[in-house]
């Protein structure tokens, strides 16, 4: 895969990961099968490139993390937004909104206006 | 999937582990991705098979996990050592405050050690440190001459001997020659005559230095021999005092003595202070077109300082061996130079000579000083750790790192430093000023020494390093081993290991005290020795004034000189309240110029075996005026003049030296090959008792008193004895004076009892620094003793409430008390003793009239101790009488 196209993966996995932790805290687990479950299963999160993800955004000041038992009597690691993660969020689904409009922009347009002389 | 064992969790409270944490975050993800499966139909092998495939490659994610927690541990150690500091420092500014006695004597403390170690720093750099002010003065070699076949002497050069050093050495680049003066200096604006410092020095001398005029020009080689125009180079200082700086100086002319010299050029303001010769000397002469120029053709008068620089290249050894070669030579040529021998002295030591050894033996000095004073705040602050050995073991438990905790201790004695170093820079400037008030004046660069950048970097390094010297041993034993076991421990108890440090620390200051008291005793013995001695005059009320007669050089007014003195004598003894009064060429605290000599009846000697003694021409009534005892014989009197036969009166050394075993009155001696002699032959006509010209612990030398008529100079010190005050009858003084010549500047007024302090001034400084280095020694170490001892009472006040209790006596609790104490004292006495005896071959040199042995200073200073001791004990042991034993024994 080329460096770029990576990058431009993770970013789109790391705001896919804000956006889901601002219902609330949750496991890497939960994580993934949220983003599943709300793409309808378009995008399939690659377990192995979750983790390290959110250990990088922990990293950054992004998450903050916490043990916890889950419902079913497990303990996990519950990630969550910090403010700064929050802040990142506002400015990335702005960024992304305008970048899938200019995407699905260019898809939409008809036949580019010199053809038609 | 293996279940994760529930006590693993426990684990965690040993904190963090990210490893561990990763695996359980993995393991929980298959889990819940396997039963996922397991709902979709899959068996339970199926399911976590599918699970660990989503997943990947299980290594690649923990790498990737591993890298982000490096990072992040790499960015954390990154600003580990200095995050938190600022908290630490505010931490330990409220500890600090929290316990304000503690830091108001931890900061004085470490104040007066850095500022003793500064000032004295500041000194050593001003004395020994600092370069000679000009081009590379390590080439730069003086000429000491000594008797060859007695290895004694160190004599200056004729001008003639100058000349031939000159012509026939072939290892220096430069020679050259100088002599210090003091002309008159009159100015036509109507300001009164003054006398000035001046130096006569041949063309090459600045050539030789490296030393360029800032204005104008040094002297050029045909200005410098006679016949040119008489010219002047003016000194920075001189210039800018005189003259304001007007660079229009140059061209004008000055009055000196009679002769006018027009100003060629001013020297530049970074050459000043000591040097050969010394460079803020006001007005530089050309030596042989001057009045320096007097007797530059007699090749017995040794009155010529000799310079030279060693040509590029070439070593000392080979100088030497230049100059041996020439000697040998003079001496077959010359009977003077017989026995003549030379010594090549750096420049650096002739000027600094023996401060040097001195300085760093009183920088050493306070340097124990200091160490005492860090010993003892390292002994507050483990006192203070032992206090709060609990916080700090809690601190651990709650997961502080060693480091964070040695941070924290370290920073307290950080704070404690930095304001202590701080007040001691301030109690630096105020210790120079001190000591340059009390400058001998026989400490050479004394006088230029300020503290300077150097000086204070020197303190910011000795404060970090005061700070972590005092502050690492206790944080370490904060931390050390065991240190949990304080938050079981009651407060009252400490580990063992940490009362034995602090008992060392305080044996060890105590020992060093000891060395110092020793040395400050020995200093005051030698002192007492000194002013003990009988000067063999009396110095009390009388006033004394030096009078130079201005002679244009080249001239011959000796009789218009002697009529001068006669008249200035009589016309002051004329003055109400005038006992007696005389004068003479130098004073009894003056040593001055020798001459040789031979006996009339014995064969001539050969030449260097030529007798000399210290020359005193004096008016008659000097030794009635001076108080000093006539032995045998007759005094001089007014009928001893330039018409009558030589007549001289000799001291008791002289004939201890030269007439022992035959009557001296009577014998005759010729002093015919002086240059100015009036009659070669003089009779001894009378002997009087020694004075010591040199001070009182130095040796008697053989002594010539001859009648002024005789004997012409042309500068005079008038002695002048008085019924009360001397100084009162200053100014009828004066006013004889200016009747007699308006224009004639006094020099040098005073009275002879300062004159007589000035002899042993050196002394009474190096007496004064010790003794202020030992009682700051001795107090610190009282001090340190006292902590230890009020620490160990508290340490022991349950026992000693059970002891109360059960009816023990005062005098056995104080007996235990006290016991404590002087066991430390007695061990740190024994050791400093030791100390004292070893160190005692350094103080030697210094001492006069005592062996550096002494073993009533020893015991007097031992004696000193015990006493701090006992004074420092007894705080803590009236506290240990008054403990309330019900109260101890409820206590934790």
């Amino acid at each position: 895969m080329a460096k770029d196209n990576r990058r431009f993966l993770q970013g789109t996995l790391d705001v896919l990961i804000l956006k889901t932790l601002s219902w609330g805290p949750m496991h890497g687990y939960g994580i993934a099968t949220w983003i599943e479950r709300c793409s309808e299963a378009a995008l399939q999160v690659e377990d192995g490139s979750l983790y390290p993800a959110l250990h990088r955004m922990e990293r950054k000041g992004w998450l903050d993390f916490e043990w916890r038992i889950t419902e079913n009597g497990r303990r996990a690691k519950y990630y969550a937004l910090t403010a700064e993660g929050r802040a990142k969020l506002q400015r990335d689904a702005v960024d992304w909104a305008r970048f899938a409009d200019a995407v699905s922009r260019v898809m939409d347009s008809g036949e580019p206006g010199w053809a038609s002389q | 999937m293996k279940r994760e064992p529930a006590w693993r969790r426990y684990l965690r409270f040993r904190g963090a582990d990210p490893a561990a944490d990763l695996e359980d975050e993995l393991r929980h993800h298959l889990v819940e991705r396997a039963r996922e499966y397991e709902r979709g139909g899959l068996s339970p092998e199926e399911a976590a098979a599918a699970a660990l495939d989503r997943l990947g490659d299980p290594e690649g994610v923990r790498r990737a996990c591993a890298r982000v927690a490096r990072r992040r541990r790499h960015r954390e150690r990154g600003r580990g050592w200095l995050h938190g500091v600022g908290q630490d420092v505010g931490f330990a500014v409220r500890a600090l405050r929290g316990s304000p006695i503690l830091a108001l004597i931890a900061t004085l403390t470490i104040a007066l050690g850095i500022g003793a170690t500064t000032t004295m720093f500041t000194i050593v750099q001003a004395v020994v440190l600092e370069p000679l002010p000009f081009e590379s003065p390590d080439r730069v070699v003086v000429f000491e001459h000594f008797n060859r076949r007695s290895g004694t002497g160190a004599w200056l050069a004729s001008f003639p001997l100058f000349l031939d050093y000159e012509s026939q050495s072939q290892t220096f680049s430069r020679v050259a020659a100088w002599r210090p003066v003091q002309p008159t200096l009159r100015s036509a604006d109507g300001r009164p005559p003054t006398r000035v410092s001046a130096v006569g020095v041949t063309a090459a001398t600045f050539e030789l230095l490296g030393v360029e005029a800032a204005l104008g020009r040094t002297f050029a080689p045909d200005e410098e021999v006679p016949g040119g125009p008489p010219t002047a180079v003016l000194g920075h200082g001189f210039w800018q005092g005189r003259f304001g700086g007007d660079p229009g100086v140059i061209g004008r002319t000055l009055d000196l003595d009679g002769a006018l010299h027009t100003v060629i050029g001013v020297l530049p303001r970074s050459f000043r202070g000591a040097s050969v010769p010394h460079a803020s000397t006001a007005i530089w002469l050309p030596y042989r077109n001057s009045s320096v120029s007097e007797g530059t053709d007699v090749r017995s008068l040794m009155n010529v300082n000799v310079i030279a620089r060693l040509a590029e290249g070439v070593q000392i050894a080979a100088a030497r061996a230049d100059v041996d070669r020439i000697m040998t030579g003079l001496a077959a040529e010359y009977g003077e130079h017989a026995e003549t021998g030379v010594r090549l002295v750096s420049a650096r030591d002739a000027v600094v000579g023996r401060a040097d050894g001195t300085m760093w033996l009183l920088f050493g000095t306070v340097g124990l000083v200091l160490l005492i004073a860090a010993t003892n705040v390292t002994n507050l602050l483990l006192g203070r750790a032992a206090d709060r050995a609990r916080e700090v073991a809690v601190r651990a438990a709650l997961g502080a790192s060693r480091l964070r905790i040695v941070r924290l201790v370290v920073c307290e004695s950080l704070v404690l430093a930095l304001v202590g170093g701080a007040l001691g820079v301030a109690l630096a400037f105020l210790g120079v000023d001190t000591v340059r008030a009390i400058d001998p004046g026989s400490i050479p660069r004394l006088d230029a020494s300020s503290v300077r950048p150097l000086a204070i970097a020197f303190v910011s390094f000795v404060t970090v390093l005061v700070a972590v010297a005092v502050g690492v041993v206790p944080a370490l034993h904060a931390t050390g081993p065991g240190h949990t076991d304080a938050i079981k421990a009651s407060s009252r108890s400490s580990p063992r290991s940490r009362v034995g440090l602090r008992r060392l620390l305080v044996v060890s200051q105590v020992a060093v005290a000891t060395v110092l008291l020793v040395g400050a005793g020995l200093m005051l013995r030698s002192l007492s020795h000194a002013l003990a001695v009988d000067p063999g005059f009396d110095p009390e009320n009388t006033l004394t004034a030096r009078i130079a007669m201005p002679t244009a050089f080249v001239s011959d007014d000796w009789p218009q000189h002697v009529a001068f003195f006669q008249a200035l004598v009589e016309d002051v003894g004329r003055i109400p309240g005038v006992r007696s009064v005389a004068a003479a060429y130098q004073g009894p605290t003056d040593g001055g110029w020798h001459n040789g000599f031979t006996f009339a009846d014995r064969p001539q000697p050969a030449a260097g075996d030529l007798p000399h003694a210290v020359f005193r021409p004096v008016t008659p009534g000097y030794f009635e005026a001076l108080g000093i005892a006539l032995r045998s014989g007759r005094p001089l009197r007014e009928t001893d003049d330039e018409t009558a036969p030589g007549a001289v009166v000799v001291n008791q050394a002289f004939v201890r030296a030269f007439l022992p075993d035959r009557e001296p009155v009577g014998a005759r001696i010729d002093y015919g090959h002086m240059w100015n002699a009036r009659p070669p032959e003089y009779e001894i006509v009378g002997v009087v008792e020694d004075v010591r010209f040199y001070g009182p612990d130095q040796p008697v030398e053989p002594a010539t008193y001859f009648p002024h008529a005789q004997q012409p100079v042309r500068e005079m010190s008038l002695f002048v004895r008085t019924a009360d005050d001397p100084t009162s009858l200053l100014p009828g003084v004066r006013e004889a004076v200016e009747r007699l010549d308006p224009t004639l500047p006094l020099d040098r007024v005073t009275t002879l009892a300062a004159l007589s302090r000035g002899a042993t001034a050196n002394r009474r400084f190096l007496m004064i620094v010790f003794a202020t280095f030992a009682s700051m020694a001795v107090l610190l170490a009282a001090t340190g003793l006292y902590g230890v001892v009020a620490f160990l009472v508290r340490r022991r006040s349950r026992e000693i409430g059970v002891r109360l209790a059960l009816g023990a006596g005062k005098r056995s609790v104080l007996g235990l008390v006290v016991r404590q104490s002087m066991s430390l004292v007695t061990v740190g006495l024994l050791i400093g003793s030791v100390g004292a005896y070893a160190s005692s071959r350094l103080l030697a040199g210094l001492l006069f009239g005592v062996e550096p042995t002494d073993p009533a200073t020893m015991v007097g200073s031992m004696f000193g101790l015990v006493l701090a001791g006992l004074l420092a004990s007894a705080g803590p042991a009236i506290h240990a009488l008054h403990l309330d034993p019900a109260q101890t024994l409820r206590a934790d």
